[in-house]
C-alpha cells in the first residue's frame, strides 16, 4: 500500500502531461509553485504514514 | 560596512563561544569527538543534517538559476528532494547507524570495512570520498571568499576570506567535534532559513506586495511562471535527476556519519518528517528571489545572475538586514565545511592510521590526531581552492556526479547480506568508468544524465558480480547484520 502510493507520487512528479499556464492563485501564487506544494504536502503525509507504518523500529541492538 | 562587521564579529563569536561549550560537554573518546557519542536527538540531528546539505549554493545559485529558469527550479529540485532524501534515511542511513554500532565503527569507509573485514574496500571508500569532497569544499571556500570580498568592496582580499572562514570553522570544529559542528548547525540553520522567511515578506513588501511582485513579473516575463524547455525540463532529464538528486545527499559522508551520530532510530524519524517543511521554507523565497529579481534587474547575462541574491536584498532591505542575509551565506558555507573538515579527518585516521597499524594509539591520541588532521584537511582544501581557480567549479560538478556512483554499495551493504566485497569493489569502479565514459560522450545518453547511467551501471555490477562471488563469511556477515 505504502508503495503504490510512493508510486503514485512519482507519477505525479513526473507531470509532463499537465498543461503549463501562467495563472496566479490567491493573485501571487504560480499555479506551478502551487502543484508543487500540493504534492509536497502529500508527500509529508506519506512520509508521515511511511515512518508510522512502514519503517519498523529494529532496536540498537 | 561597519554593521557589516560588528554582525560578522558577534557570529565568529557566537560559533567559537559554542565550540567552547560542546567541548566542556565531551570526553576525549574518539566516538564523543568523532560522533557526539552517538546521541544526537531528533531536533539537533535534524539541524545538523539540514545545514550539512544546505550549502551558500541555495541562497545564492538557486536566485541565479531561476533569474534565467523560472518556477521550473523549485519544481525539479525541491519536491523530489523533500521526498527522496527521507527514504534514504531510511533505506541507507537507518541501517547504517544500526550497524556501525554493532561494529564501533565511526566513519562511513570504517563501517563497510568492518562489514566484509576488508581494509581495501575501506581505503577505496576512503579514496573515493576524498576524492569527490575535496573539490566540493573548494568551491565552497571560494564563495565564501567571493562573498567576503564583495561585502568588503575589496577591503577582505579572496585570500583572506577563503583562509578566514575555514580557520573559524576548524577553530569551533576541533574544540567539540561532532558536537561542536551539530550544535553550531541549529545556530547556522536558523540564521539562513528565519533570513530567507523574513527576506521573502520584506522584499515582497518593498515590491508593493506579493500580488504586487508577481504582477509584475507576469507582465515582463511570463515564461519564468511555468516549466521551461530544455536542459533539465525534458521528460528523461527530469526523471533522471529526480533519480540522481535523491540519491546523492546520502552518500556524501559527511551526511551518512551525522546519520550514524543519531542517538536512535525515532531521531532519524523525526528529523525525516521534517525535512519536506524546512525545504519549502528555504527553497520557495529563493526561487521566488530570483523570478522578482529577473524582473526588477532583466539584463543579466549567465552566470551574472548569481548576482541576483545580493542585488535584491541591497536594494529591498535595511542595512541591518543585508548584515543578516550576509551571514546567512556565511553561515550555510560554514555548515557544511565544519562537517566535512570533521568527517574527513575522521577517516584519515581511523580507515588510514588506524589499519596501517596503529591499533594501540590511544583514545585521547586519535582526537588530538583527528584535529591535527582536520588543519591538514582544511589546508588541502585551501590549497585547492588557490590552485584550481574559477575552473574548481568545473570539477565539483564532475565529482559531485562520481557519489552517486556509491550509493549501491552503501544501500546494498547494510541491506542485502548475499552482497559481496567483491561486488562493491567491482559497483565502485564499473559506476565511475560508466560516469567517466557518459561524461565524455564516449556512450550515448538516451536523453537520460550521464549520472543516471553511472549509478545503472553500478548496481548491474555490484548485483551482477555478488551473486558470481562466493558469499561472504557467514559469521561476520551475522555479526554486522546483528542475526
Amino acid at each position: 500500500m505504502a508503495w503504490i502510493g510512493a508510486l503514485l507520487l512519482l507519477f505525479l512528479h513526473l507531470d509532463f502531461w499537465r498543461p503549463q499556464r501562467a495563472e496566479l492563485y490567491f493573485g501571487w501564487m504560480p499555479e506551478e509553485i502551487a502543484y508543487r506544494l500540493v504534492w509536497m504536502a502529500l508527500a509529508t503525509a506519506w512520509l508521515v504514514f511511511f515512518c508510522a507504518r512502514v519503517w519498523r523500529d529494529e532496536g540498537d541492538s | 560596512m561597519t554593521t557589516i562587521g560588528i554582525a560578522l564579529a558577534v557570529y565568529v563569536a557566537l560559533v567559537i563561544t559554542v565550540g567552547i561549550v560542546a567541548r566542556g560537554r565531551s570526553s576525549d573518546s574518539p566516538e564523543d569527538y568523532f560522533l557526539a557519542g552517538r546521541g544526537l536527538g531528533t531536533f539537533v540531528l535534524f539541524m545538523a543534517l539540514f545545514g550539512t546539505n544546505c550549502t551558500a549554493f541555495i541562497l545564492v545559485g538557486i536566485p541565479g538559476k531561476a533569474y534565467h529558469d523560472g518556477v521550473g527550479i523549485f519544481g525539479v529540485n525541491a519536491p523530489i528532494i523533500a521526498l527522496g532524501v527521507p527514504l534514504t534515511f531510511w533505506a541507507i542511513g537507518s541501517p547504517a547507524r544500526r550497524m556501525a554500532a554493532r561494529l564501533g565503527a565511526l566513519t562511513p569507509a570504517e563501517l563497510y570495512a568492518r562489514r566484509f573485514q576488508s581494509k581495501g574496500l575501506g581505503y577505496l571508500l576512503f579514496f573515493c570520498f576524498t576524492l569527490y569532497t575535496l573539490p566540493y569544499m573548494a568551491t565552497a571556500v571560494q564563495g565564501a571568499a567571493i562573498t567576503l570580498a564583495g561585502v568588503s568592496q575589496g577591503a577582505i582580499p579572496m585570500w583572506a576570506g577563503g583562509l578566514g572562514v575555514l580557520v573559524v570553522a576548524l577553530i569551533y570544529t576541533s574544540l567539540g567535534g561532532m558536537r561542536a559542528t551539530a550544535w553550531t548547525n541549529v545556530l547556522q540553520g536558523l540564521i539562513f532559513v528565519v533570513f530567507m522567511v523574513a527576506a521573502f515578506f520584506l522584499i515582497s513588501g518593498s515590491m508593493g506586495g506579493l500580488s504586487a511582485s508577481m504582477a509584475h513579473v507576469k507582465a515582463q516575463a511570463p515564461d519564468l511562471l511555468t516549466v521551461g524547455e530544455g536542459k533539465l525540463f525534458t521528460p528523461r532529464a527530469w526523471f533522471s535527476w529526480a533519480i540522481v538528486i535523491s540519491l546523492t545527499v546520502i552518500a556524501f559522508p559527511h551526511m551518512l556519519v551525522r546519520l550514524m551520530s543519531g542517538s536512535n532510530e525515532d531521531a532519524i524519524k523525526g528529523a525525516s518528517r521534517l525535512y519536506p517543511p524546512a525545504l519549502v521554507l528555504l527553497w520557495l523565497p529563493a526561487v521566488l528571489l530570483g523570478v522578482w529579481g529577473a524582473a526588477e534587474f532583466p539584463d543579466l547575462e549567465g552566470h551574472a545572475s548569481d548576482r541576483i541574491f545580493a542585488l535584491m536584498v541591497g536594494k529591498h532591505l535595511p542595512t541591518a538586514m543585508a548584515a543578516i542575509g550576509f551571514l546567512a551565506v556565511l553561515a550555510a558555507v560554514m555548515s557544511t565545511l565544519d562537517a566535512q573538515i570533521l568527517t574527513l579527518s575522521s577517516m584519515l585516521v581511523r580507515d588510514v592510521l588506524e589499519p596501517l597499524g596503529q591499533r594501540r594509539t590511544g583514545a585521547g591520541s586519535q582526537v588530538r590526531a583527528g584535529r591535527i588532521f582536520g588543519v591538514a584537511v582544511a589546508g588541502a582544501a585551501y590549497a585547492t581552492a588557490l590552485i584550481a581557480g574559477k575552473s574548481v567549479f568545473a570539477i565539483a560538478t564532475i565529482a559531485f556526479s562520481g557519489y552517486v556512483t556509491l550509493v549501491p554499495t552503501l544501500f546494498f551493504g547494510v541491506r542485502w547480506q548475499r552482497f559481496t566485497v567483491a561486488g562493491a569493489v567491482a559497483s565502485i569502479l564499473t559506476g565511475n568508468a560508466v560516469l567517466a565514459l557518459a561524461l565524455t560522450g564516449a556512450l550515448p545518453l538516451f536523453g537520460f544524465l550521464p549520472a543516471f547511467w553511472g549509478i545503472a551501471g553500478a548496481t548491474a555490477a555490484a548485483i551482477g558480480v555478488s551473486l558470481a562471488t562466493s558469499p561472504s563469511n557467514e559469521a561476520d556477515t551475522q555479526r554486522a547484520f546483528g542475526g
